[in-house]
């Protein structure tokens, strides 16, 4: 760790993945977070997945400090995908367009990664909050409770790449609840994860958020995620067993 | 009469296995067998009563038992049926009997995803169970 100009670098290298669809109107905001994070990060990667907004001005204004790739419209799983297959660092976070971090959040967990060897991934809390241009349609549709609670969400991970990769890569034939479908993953490979009490990452309500405006489908992607896990659960079970039948028969 | 707790509860039978999930807690249950056959009569309308009549017309276990009953009682501890209000319209037995066995229904609950599941809203629960939920009307 190294103290150079108020900013924490590690010797760790960190990489952002922020995929966009349709994000022009907050786009700039998240990456701001990002870029004025208190310790050093070593790239950002910006996935446009098919916007037919800005967000490809707001991605570009930002220049040489992030780098900018755009796919066909495919979904969050394989726009993170692609930031992924193009991140160098040994650290991977991932933020959404329409979300922004608290400026220590990556610092917070980096220390606990450092002390916390076994640890694979670190999540925080998050608060949640309407988006100001329409906080008054937004609290009359939606109950946006401002409390801080714990963040099981890809935006707010830090998780070490080599335990990413023993998982691997997000599901790309799920429309949504990709991340749940990564945790179960995670899980069921054993990989460690700790939650901050510190609060990293606050996270927008503005009623086209894909939890909202899809829930029908996102009911039914839930349920082929807890279908695929118990099925994977019950296979792992199978085959340890019989794992261990042969070891015993020898 | 008792009908799923929607929208909080979604549910669908994939392969044969009764998938469960309460939205608001992030829960989820499984069951095969006469798990899903009584989930699917409860949920339709039958009445305890009209379901231990049922069994006890085709001469099965579960006519002269507590099954049924704790069963219920089961599904409504965990909030995932409410009770509605009704008179109960009377229930023609139209299931092969053949088709059901004799096993004690049994749903499986599970926690180990309810922190991501329950964090992301869902559409028109109320506005007093969970974040961030569209509130009706």
């Amino acid at each position: 760790m190294d103290l150079t100009g108020g900013i924490v670098k590690y010797a760790n290298r960190i990489s952002v993945v922020i995929p966009a669809y349709n994000a022009g109107a907050y786009l700039k905001e998240s990456v701001d977070s990002v870029l004025g994070q208190s310790s050093e990060i070593h790239e950002i990667i910006i996935v446009n997945d098919g916007s037919t907004d800005d967000t490809e001005a707001v991605a570009r204004s930002f220049e040489s400090r992030v780098k900018y790739c755009s796919q066909p419209n495919r979904g969050i799983a394989a726009a993170r995908n692609a930031g992924i297959a193009l991140a160098k660092g040994d650290l991977l976070a991932f933020l959404d367009a329409d979300d922004f971090w608290t400026s220590d959040k990556i610092a917070r967990q980096m220390a606990h990664l450092l002390s916390h060897p076994a640890c694979d991934g670190v999540f925080g809390h998050m608060r949640s909050f309407a988006t100001p241009e329409r906080a008054d349609e937004i609290t009359r549709l939606y109950k946006v409770d401002p409390e801080a609670a714990p963040g099981c969400h890809a935006g707010t991970l830090l998780v070490r790449r080599s335990s990413f990769d023993s998982v691997g890569l997000f599901s790309e034939d799920l429309k949504a609840g990709e991340f749940i479908d990564w945790y179960a993953r995670a899980q069921r490979k054993g990989l460690l994860f700790d939650m901050l009490d510190d609060v990293v990452m606050f996270r927008r309500i503005h009623g086209n958020n894909t939890v909202i405006a899809q829930a029908s489908q996102i009911n039914s992607e839930y349920l082929k995620i807890v279908k695929r896990h118990l099925d994977s659960r019950r296979a792992e079970a199978l085959a340890a067993k019989q794992l261990d039948n042969e070891r015993k028969e020898r | 009469m008792y009908k799923a707790n929607q929208p909080a509860v979604v549910f669908e039978k994939i392969d044969g296995e009764l998938i469960i999930i309460n939205t608001l807690n992030g829960f989820y249950y499984s069951g095969t067998g006469n798990a899903v056959f009584l989930w699917e009569a409860v949920t339709s309308g039958w009445t305890p009563d009209q379901l231990k009549t049922f069994f006890v017309s085709i001469g099965h276990p579960f006519g002269s038992t507590t099954v049924i009953a704790d069963y219920i009682r089961i599904l409504l501890d965990e909030s995932l049926i409410v009770t509605v209000e009704g008179s109960a319209e009377e229930k023609q037995p139209s299931l092969d009997a053949a088709l059901i066995g004799d096993d004690i229904p049994v749903l499986s609950k599970y926690s180990d995803l309810h922190e991501l599941i329950e964090l992301d809203p869902i559409h028109e629960v109320e506005s007093d169970m969970g974040w961030p939920v569209q509130k009706k009307g």
